[in-house]
């Protein structure tokens, strides 16, 4: 009897030891959540790193964001730091200013691609933004043609390096690519920092790693029609999931729907399209896409993606209408 | 060792293995909701029983309301009413946002989708 005790309470002990073992070495779940760009951001990570190298990581994402926050945003100011709200509103015209090397390279970014998209993706339409957000928060007085006519011309922005320069108080406003550009930046220091198994959710702009206990990761697609569902999920690895729809931010007036994507050609909110998804290799990318897309005819839309391989999409027209790019086969 | 000996030390590993893999299974199975204020947890909440809860958010009174293992923020003071609008949830993959109150909502667990874009 003696020894059944004896080799009962070896046993316990020899378990404890090898969960103890097995527990150490395997991943574990972190994460965290941010508040930065008005947006809820949700970063999770499986990693065998502990605790304590984990906050430390989780510090410069905060660190991260909270910079790219202050540089890009265009309603308030902050002390000793040229940002987008310092070159709208404080800058007189025509005067030049050095600004941070971070801050130009957006801006140079956008200015590429305001030229890859033959204007459509345009950073200079602050004005014309500024006008509908206003409608769109009031929802009573639609603007007239001469409340729209404000100028919106990118080259009354001038950058060279780090000098910028604006004329004819044209206004930045990039809210399409700041939040998937940082978020970019994000999921390239979580791998050098050695971590590949990661999920980045900035308010909707998904950007995640290599699955690491499974085939892969899965992401829902919001259902425009029903924003508290989804209509359909993908299975991505190393992606940048990103959409763009006239669910989030919009006004019913007269039974138009008016949302918060313009199109700087018409200037006016698109309405041919609920939302648009893409799922590209870099979050940026798949972010700036996700805008040119929406705003796009759907034809143009498709034949441009379907000569891209970097990038796939799904269109949600309608309830009954949605459209996907040749190779969208992640569902 | 003797027969019944090496039975013993089966039967235990065999138990310890069972209730490690029970305990993770009701672990996850999202039948809790966690309430943050910024990122600390503030509240938990327990799915299965229907009731309202009221917490502090940054603006004022946030009304949570359980309702048949949903759950859902039924009043609270915002410029757009963004978070009461969203209606109800149960999926961990779907938390409840209130960004002007800095409350967010989340299902624990029983999920097999990792983000959802919107």
């Amino acid at each position: 009897m003696k020894k059944k005790v004896y080799i009962i309470v070896l046993s316990i002990i020899l378990i404890c030891l090898i969960l103890l073992f097995v527990d150490k070495n395997t991943y574990k779940e972190y994460s965290k959540d941010f508040y930065y760009m008005d947006t809820y951001i949700n970063v999770k990570l499986n990693s065998i790193k502990n605790k304590s190298e984990v906050d430390a990581i989780f510090e410069d994402i905060d660190y991260l964001y909270s910079s790219y926050h202050k540089l890009t945003d265009r309603y308030t100011s902050y002390d000793g730091i040229i940002n987008v709200y310092y070159l709208n509103e404080v800058l007189p015209d025509g005067q030049e200013v050095i600004i941070d090397e971070r801050l130009a390279d957006i801006i140079s970014l956008g200015i590429e691609y305001y030229n890859k998209t033959d204007g459509l993706f345009n950073i200079a339409a602050g004005n014309l933004i500024e006008v509908w957000k206003e409608f769109i928060d009031e929802c009573n007085f639609l603007p007239d043609d001469s409340d729209l006519n404000v100028n919106i011309d990118i080259n009354d922005i001038i950058l060279e390096k780090d000098t910028y320069v604006k004329n004819n108080n044209i206004k930045l406003d990039l809210g399409a690519v700041a939040k998937g550009y940082v978020t970019e930046l994000v999921g390239n220091y979580l791998e050098d920092s050695g971590i590949y198994s990661y999920v980045i959710n900035a308010g909707g702009n998904v950007k995640v790693g290599k699955a690491y206990d499974k085939e892969s990761f899965v992401i829902g697609i919001t259902d425009p029609s029903n924003p508290s569902t989804i209509f359909t999920k993908v299975n991505v690895n190393n992606k940048s999931v990103v959409t763009s729809g006239n669910y989030q931010r919009y006004c019913v007036l007269d039974n138009i729907n008016y949302n918060h994507i313009i199109n700087p050609k018409t200037r006016y909110p698109v309405s041919d399209k609920m939302a648009v998804t893409v799922v590209g290799n870099s979050s940026t990318i798949s972010d700036i896409y996700s805008t040119y897309l929406y705003i796009l005819p759907v034809e143009d839309g498709l034949e441009l993606v379907n000569s891209n391989p970097d990038i796939e999409a799904i269109w949600y027209i309608d309830e009954k209408t949605i459209v996907r790019s040749d190779n969208f086969n992640y569902e | 060792m003797n027969k019944s000996d090496v039975k013993i030390v089966v039967i235990i590993i065999l138990l310890a293995g069972f209730s490690y893999i029970i305990f993770n299974l009701v672990k996850e199975n999202g039948n809790t909701a966690f309430v943050y204020y910024e990122d600390k947890i503030i509240l938990t909440i327990d799915l299965n029983i229907n009731k309202e809860y009221v917490v502090q958010g940054l603006l004022g009174d946030v009304v949570i309301e359980v309702k048949d293992k949903n759950i859902r923020v039924k009043e609270e003071s915002s410029p757009k009413h963004l978070c009461s609008l969203q209606g109800y949830t149960d999926s961990s993959s779907k938390p409840i946002i209130c960004l002007p109150n800095k409350i967010v909502i989340k299902v624990g667990g029983g999920d097999d989708i990792d983000g959802v874009v919107y």
